[in-house]
């Protein structure tokens, strides 16, 4: 059985404070009307406890490859700034091990992946940050509607 | 006055009175029916989001005409309670129907027992103006703010297991967790009170 990985290292380079990550929202996690996210829209993926994200640079068509999901309606900005305001790092990790720590796991990151790490957060940083992010996206609007 | 006298009047005054007070995709007054010669029940339809179709009816006796209006309020609070219960059950079939990977890498999907328990809350928090929706870590939260105070209510995994959070900031937060208790997560759903 291959050794578990080393807990919560990072999973690629630091992403600059500027950069503006670019999160898929799926129906079930919008509002009711359809027009803005839930705040569980910007949640941590359990297997891995991060919220995964393309890279600003993505095209539509890479997000969606990143982000494959069959139920999306739009594409929402995550800034980095927001992240390091919540002390969570985000990694441009496309090509790089998944940061899981099962041992195993092969997964590896999609191109133009970015991952806002989450892993140490308890429940309440994880809402607040998740806060964060809907208050941003609501302000700035989506980069992309998809339906 | 005659029976259709009354029913005509009945007719355009309960169209007058819905027709403003109801949200303005609920259509004119469809039919108008009667029970006896004393109550009137006017039916409508309205289209809730997304694609959702709800009866509206309208029920008044003509012996409390003068207070049809009073009546068409209470119609638009009833068409929409039946709207958000409407859409709230529709977004828990699309909820069960998630897969393993439905909001990208490593996302999953919503377990039976999540389902389950909000078959049971729904009914009773429909009436309150709660939003929920699923997220990638396989659970389920209710959740809104009050100006500055944000509240979570989710449920995740086998049991299921709840979480409630009233948070203001900073160390102004309730919380509390454990297994699912119905009527301890609809209290907080519907007040936002985390008991003690």
């Amino acid at each position: 059985m291959p050794d578990a990985k080393p807990a919560m290292a990072p999973t690629g380079p630091a992403l600059p404070t500027e950069e503006v990550l670019q999160r898929v929202v799926g129906r079930a996690s919008m509002a009711f009307d359809g027009l803005k996210p839930l705040r569980g829209a910007f949640i941590r993926a359990s297997h891995d406890h991060m919220m995964s994200t393309a890279r600003e640079a993505a095209t539509l068509d890479e997000v969606f490859a990143v982000l494959a999901m069959e139920t999306s309606v739009g594409v929402w900005p995550v800034p980095v700034s927001v992240a390091e305001a919540h002390d969570r790092p985000a990694y441009g990790d496309a090509g790089q091990p998944c940061g899981c720590v099962e041992p195993g796991c092969e997964q590896v990151y999609p191109v133009q992946h970015a991952s806002v790490d989450l892993r140490e957060a308890s429940r309440k940083e994880r809402e607040r940050f998740a806060g964060a992010c809907l208050d941003e996206a609501i302000k700035r609007g989506p980069i992309h509607r998809t339906s | 006055m005659s029976a259709s006298a009354w029913q005509q009047r009945a007719g355009a005054v309960a169209t007058l009175a819905v027709a403003p007070l109801l949200p303005a995709r609920i259509p004119a007054v469809e039919s108008i029916s009667w029970s006896g010669r004393t109550k009137v029940v006017i039916e409508s339809t309205m289209t809730s989001s997304p694609g959702q179709t709800v009866n509206v009816f309208v029920t008044g006796r003509v012996e409390y005409l003068d207070h049809l209006l009073a009546r068409a309020i209470d119609a638009r609070h009833v068409a929409e309670t039946r709207t958000r219960k409407d859409t709230m059950m529709s977004r828990l079939t699309a909820i069960a129907e998630l897969r393993d990977g439905w909001a990208g890498p490593g996302s999953e999907a919503i377990a039976r027992d999540v389902v389950t328990a909000l078959e049971q809350v729904i009914p009773r928090v429909a009436d309150v103006p709660r939003e929920y929706g699923a997220r990638a870590d396989g659970s389920v939260a209710f959740e809104w703010r009050e100006e500055r105070k944000s509240f979570t209510a989710l449920l995740e995994g086998a049991g299921p297991e709840m979480f409630l959070l009233a948070d203001e900031g900073g160390e102004d937060f309730a919380e509390a967790e454990g297994a699912f208790d119905l009527d301890a997560f609809v209290r907080f759903v519907r007040t936002g009170i985390v008991d003690a």
